[in-house]
Formats: C-alpha cells, structure tokens, sequence
C-alpha cells in the first residue's frame, strides 16, 4: 500500500515497495511476460525481458505495462503463443496492483472481463481497420470514464478538494492545475 | 472526483499507445491503449464503491450539551465507523465554524487503511452568542489508489446554543429578599376601543352610540357598552452603566456581568412583547452607545449584541472624584455654620449657590447620558438604569431626570461592597455598608414612580445578612434607622467616604436639577 500512500506527496513514476512479499503475485505476472518475451524473440526478447523486469521494481504498474506493449509490439507476430503469454502477463500486473490497490474482487473481475474485451480488439482487426477501432475504443473509454464522474458528482455531492478550501500542505497535491495560480483545475476524468 | 497526476499520466499513456497502433495500425499497440483505459475504468469504478460504502457510514460529530455559555467550552465528539474497512486512509474533519476556538490545534481525525472506526473528543468554545454549528464533518479523500482526489460531506451536524454568560448565583431584589413580582404584563387599565373585551355596562349620555352592544342590550333590556381593554406597548430605554467600577468583581463576574443579565431578561420580554426598545451606554468618558427606541427584530439583535460586548472601560483619574454634594446637602450643612463666626460668614455663600453643582454634574457621564435619552424619550417612557452606587448623587439626580414627564424608572443597583475582593473580609463592616447600599436603594425606591433593586451575588448576600440573622427584625430596622442617621448627619460612607445623597423624605425638594 506505500503506492497509495506516496501518492500524497509528490508526483512521481517511480516506485518503491518496502514489502516485497506483497510483490509475489505481481512477479508470477512479469515471469509470465517474460517467458512470453522469450517466445517471441530470443535474444532480443531475453534483453526486453530483463529491462521490464528492471523497470517492474523501480517504476509503477502503468509504466512497465506500456514498455511491455511497445516490446511486443516490436518483436512479434500478433497471434502468436510468445504475444499472448506476454499482454496476458502483463494484464495481470495490472489486475493485480488493482485488487491489491482497492481489495476488491469486483473490480477486478470487470478488467479481466474488459481485458478480454481487448484482446477481442486484436481478433477483429483482421476484419475491422485498426483506426476505426481505436477511434471507437478510445471515444467509448472516455465517454464512460465521464460518465463514472457525472454519476458520482450526482449520487455522493462530492466536491472538488481545491474548492472545499482543503487545509493540506502547500504542493502536497499531485493533480495537474493545484499549482497553478489561475484557471480552473482539471478535474474532469 | 478530482484526477491526480497519475491518473492524467495514464491516460497519456493510453493516449499514447493507442494513437501509435492507430498510426501504425498494429492492434497489439491498440490492445495496450484499450487495456490500459480499461484499467483506468476498473480504478474509477472501484473507486464509487468506496465512496458507497463512505456515504453510508457513521460519521458524526455530536455534543453533551445543546446550551452553554459564551466562553465556556463544549466537549465535542467525532466519529467515525466504517461498514467495511477501506483500502486507503481518509481523514474526518469536523467543520467548525470559523469563530469556534478549539482545543486541538487541528481536529481532524485519520482513519488509516483496514481501520474502521476512530473517535476523537476535543473542546470547543464560542466568543459569540447565537447557533454554533459543528458539523457536518467533512471526509478528505487524497490520492484513493492514487488516481483520485475527493471530499464528501456527511450529513449529521450538531448545533449548540451558546448563550450569554450569565452569573450562576444571580439576585434580584430589595433588603437581601428576592423579588418575586414578574413584571413585563403591559396591562393598560384603561378601557376604550382596543381589542380585548373588558366590560360590558350600562349606556350612558355622550357615548357613542357606535358602541352600543345590542346583543347585550336586548338580554339586559337597557342599552350597554361592551368596553375594551386598551392594549399599548412601553417604549423603555436601556441606560447601562459601564465605566470602570462596574468592572470590580470576583471569579471574572463583575457588576457588570449580573447587570447583564439583567439587560437581557429586558431585551428578551421586549421582544417578546414587540416593545420599543432604546439604549445609552455610559462609560467614563461619557455615552459610548446611544439606539433610539424602536421596535422590530432589526433593533432587539444589535442591541443583545451591544449588551453582550459591552465591556468596563478605563478609569479617568480626572474626572472621576468623588461624587457631588447635592444643594440641599450644602444647605443642611451650611444650617450648622450659622454661629456668626468669620469662617461661617466667609463659606456661607458657597453652599447657597447651585450653580457650581449643577455644572459639575452635568458633566457627568450618567447625568449627561440621561439627558440625552430623555430628550428623544415620549411621555410615560420606561427608563431601565443599571449601574452601581459608586456615585450615589449622580444616580439620584439621574433618576430624577428620567421620572419627568410621568416617566417610569426601574433602577438596578450592584452594591460594592458584595463584588470587591476583600469585601466580606470584615463582616460587620460589610454589613454597615450593605446598610448604607440599602438606605440609598431605600431612599431611590421611595421616590415617585421609580422602583429600586438591588443586584448581587446571592451567595455573598446570604453570608453578609446571615452574620446578623440572629437580630431580630426589630434590632435591624434599628440599625437601618442608624445608618440613615449616620448618613444624613455625616454624609459619609463608614469604609469610601461616599456620600449616599439626601435626606430621603426631602429628596425632592432643590435637589432638582434645572435643565
């Protein structure tokens, strides 16, 4: 949990977690990725192996999981066993950061429902054009995403911390715009 | 909902990855950007949940008590209890209104990760009279899963009314008995063409024959008057004394805090009985406050407020002395200098004059305050004038000021002697003091359409009045008889050297001031 609790202060990618016991579950993921790296391309997938490994200690969930998408992406074949192992190790770094991050099992049961979702995507670019799909994938993310926020703003009453005259220390905030003298704060999702 | 840095971050990421598999039309990069937005969704969702399981907690901030006095602390408690422990820490902050003084340099509780409950107690206290509301407590939420900041509010709050601070052992009354008349019911006894039915009685010739109650008039077989009570308001003036010796007092109740109280008591039943209402504050430099009697909510408020903030000012060495000898002293002491010695021939015209008298105590404070309210006050006006007997012949004069033009006068007066330190060190001292009080009070309540009482902490009352309880009522009013002896032959206080006035029964006669 010292991801959560380091948030509070400073922005900052990098990650260090204290508790390596709790990073097991994580490690299976990497070790799939990784094996999925080493499918696909010997030595090169060996060398994209050990830097998502390295960047898995010291940099947060989000982070390795792109590196690992623009590693696959630039060594394989799209349908291939090596391609698979890997995307499939590296969702499940990030279903498990989210049930270790919000201990819930329905939350994460609705990314591996969504995370078969995208996998789908890959199926049906062999018919559908890729632009057509990330146009519709990214305007659907987005629309929900909004949508989430309008439903709490109207079920919770929740207010913005900045104007509720929130008492923190000056620069503990991380969100974008807290340090900014004007304007309105960026708080739409 | 607020995103922080991270989750901006992300999304940039995502952004990112699924503009460079639609540039590149590679759909595992697109794969990347769709999980990972997909991710971004599960986090959001989650994060309602908690906000869900938040709202319907118990989060409350409550008190003991629902009245207490101003400056007086309140024990506040904050709690929280969780249904279900949260995965991140939130912080509960009562919301206090920002007069609220409280104990704890910041209150605000933390309920960390897998916690689910905490309670704090902490104290409050108000400077200001009115509705203190605390609460509803306000729950921070910073960086949930590190993607989300928010603050909800609960929907419990608490209020407290915080009254004036009045003194516990509060007495109201006349030779130590406690006044047990209620006062306030504004019955006119005057009949005429108001509203509330009075009588009914026979008809006689000149009246009006609008008014005959023939319902009356056929079961009585004469014609009748149905009369009706007049109802009227009384217009009343507050005059309240606060110079420096209205700040002498033991346990931080000054004169002026039980005189405050009184205040109140009249503000409250003017209120209640839609009264003009006035008030001319006194303090050592002069009026400090002057409301001309009105009527209406927009009067009462400023007015409890002024009472309430009113505070003793500084003495002023020069024009505080000792208090004036009335004319019709000078003359009884001036009787005595009729020997046909030079140094009697010599002083003579000095105590004849009343000239230097009537200036001198005009420029008192008191006096001057009085002049001021009684010239913007109507006929039959209710003056209410509390102050103390520090200057015995300014209050007589004062008074008799106000009672013109039929006014009304209810005076309050705190007797030194029951607030000084040290003033019951010696209790037959005290008590002869509490004599001379009690003369004077005596001497104001005689007077014409002026009632006198005095104001005192109960307590020390009892004890000055218990050390000669054995006495009978007989050897008391003795002792009164002697005071009055002691006053009218040496004009002095036994302890201050406070000259307590006139002769009582000759209280009217030249003592007047000519305005």
């Amino acid at each position: 949990m010292s991801e959560t609790a380091r948030s509070t202060d400073h922005y900052s990618p990098i990650s260090r977690l204290e508790e390596r016991s709790q990073r097991v579950p994580e490690l299976l993921a990497v070790l799939v990725a990784l094996a999925g790296l080493l499918l696909q391309g010997e030595r090169l997938g060996v060398l994209a192996g050990v830097v998502l490994v390295v960047l898995w200690l010291f940099l947060r969930v989000e982070f390795v999981f792109a590196t690992g998408v623009l590693a696959v992406a630039g060594l394989g074949d799209p349908l291939s066993l090596g391609t698979v192992l890997t995307l499939s190790g590296l969702g499940g770094l990030l279903a498990v950061d989210l049930a270790r991050t919000w201990d819930s099992i329905g939350a994460v049961a609705l990314f591996l429902a969504l995370f078969v979702v995208a996998g789908g995507i890959l199926a049906a670019t062999q018919v559908v054009a890729v632009r057509g799909l990330g146009l519709g994938a990214a305007a659907l993310l987005a629309g929900l995403a909004y949508a989430l926020h309008r439903y709490e703003r109207f079920r919770f009453g929740t207010i913005d911390t900045a104007t509720a005259g929130d008492t923190g220390p000056v620069g503990e905030s991380d969100w974008p715009g807290a340090d900014r003298d004007t304007g309105t704060p960026e708080d739409e999702p | 909902m607020r995103a922080t840095r991270r989750y901006w971050s992300t999304v940039t990421l995502t952004g990112g990855l699924t503009a460079l598999g639609v540039a590149a039309s590679n759909p595992i990069l697109l794969a990347g950007g769709v999980t990972l937005g997909v991710w971004l969704l599960a986090n959001q969702v989650a994060f309602l949940r908690t906000l869900r399981t938040l709202a319907a907690s118990d989060l409350s901030v409550g008190t003991l008590r629902e009245r207490v006095a101003v400056g007086e602390p309140v024990l506040v408690r904050l709690q929280a209890h969780l249904d279900e422990a949260l995965p991140f820490g939130v912080s509960v902050d009562p919301t206090l209104p920002p007069s609220a003084e409280c104990s704890e340099p910041s209150p605000t509780v933390s309920l960390e990760a897998g916690d689910r409950s905490v309670d704090t107690t902490f104290e409050v206290t108000s400077p200001l009279v009115g509705d203190l509301m605390l609460g509803p407590p306000r729950v921070a939420i910073r960086a949930a899963g590190g993607l989300f900041d928010t603050t909800i509010w609960t929907s419990t709050a608490a209020e407290v009314t915080v009254r004036p601070r009045a003194p516990r052992n509060l007495h109201v009354g006349e030779g130590g008995s406690p006044l047990t008349s209620r006062y306030g019911e504004h019955r006119s006894d005057t009949t005429g063409s108001g509203l509330e039915p009075y009588e009914v009685r026979e008809y006689a010739p000149g009246d009006e024959l609008a008014r005959i109650d023939w319902k009356a008039t056929a079961r009585l077989n004469h014609p009748h008057i149905r009369e009706f009570e007049l109802t009227t308001t009384h217009e009343t003036v507050l005059v309240v004394d606060h110079r420096a010796t209205m700040g002498v007092g033991l346990n931080d109740e000054s004169k002026l805090d039980y005189l405050r109280g009184i205040a109140h008591s009249f503000i409250n039943a003017a209120a209640s009985f839609g009264d003009p209402l006035g008030l001319y504050t006194v303090g050592d430099e002069g009026t400090t406050t002057t409301r001309k009697p009105t009527a209406g909510i927009e009067s009462y408020d400023p007015i409890r407020g002024l009472v309430e903030n009113i505070e003793p000012t500084e003495s002023n060495a020069e024009r505080s002395g000792s208090d004036d000898v009335s004319p019709s002293r000078a003359r009884n002491r001036a009787s005595r200098l009729d020997d046909g010695s030079a140094l009697g021939t010599t002083l003579r015209p000095y105590f004849e004059t009343t000239t230097t008298y009537v200036r001198r105590l005009r420029e008192r404070p008191l006096f001057r305050t009085m002049q001021l309210a009684h010239s913007r006050l109507g006929g039959g006006a209710w003056t209410v004038l509390l102050t103390d007997d520090s200057n015995p012949t300014e209050v007589r004069e004062a008074i008799k000021l106000a009672r013109r033009n039929g006014g009304q006068v209810l005076v309050f007066l705190a007797p030194s002697v029951l607030y000084e330190p040290g003033g019951l060190d010696d209790l037959d001292q005290a008590y002869d003091r509490y004599l001379t009080f009690e003369e004077f009070r005596a001497s104001l309540a005689r007077m014409d359409r002026v009632s006198a009482f005095e104001v005192a902490p109960g307590d020390r009352l009892d004890a000055v009045i218990d050390r000669h309880g054995a006495l009978t009522r007989r050897e008391r009013s003795r002792d009164v008889a002697r005071a009055s002896r002691r006053y009218q032959e040496y004009g002095e206080n036994p302890r201050q050297g406070l000259a307590y006035g006139d002769d009582p029964m000759r209280s009217n006669e030249g003592g007047d001031v000519d305005e």
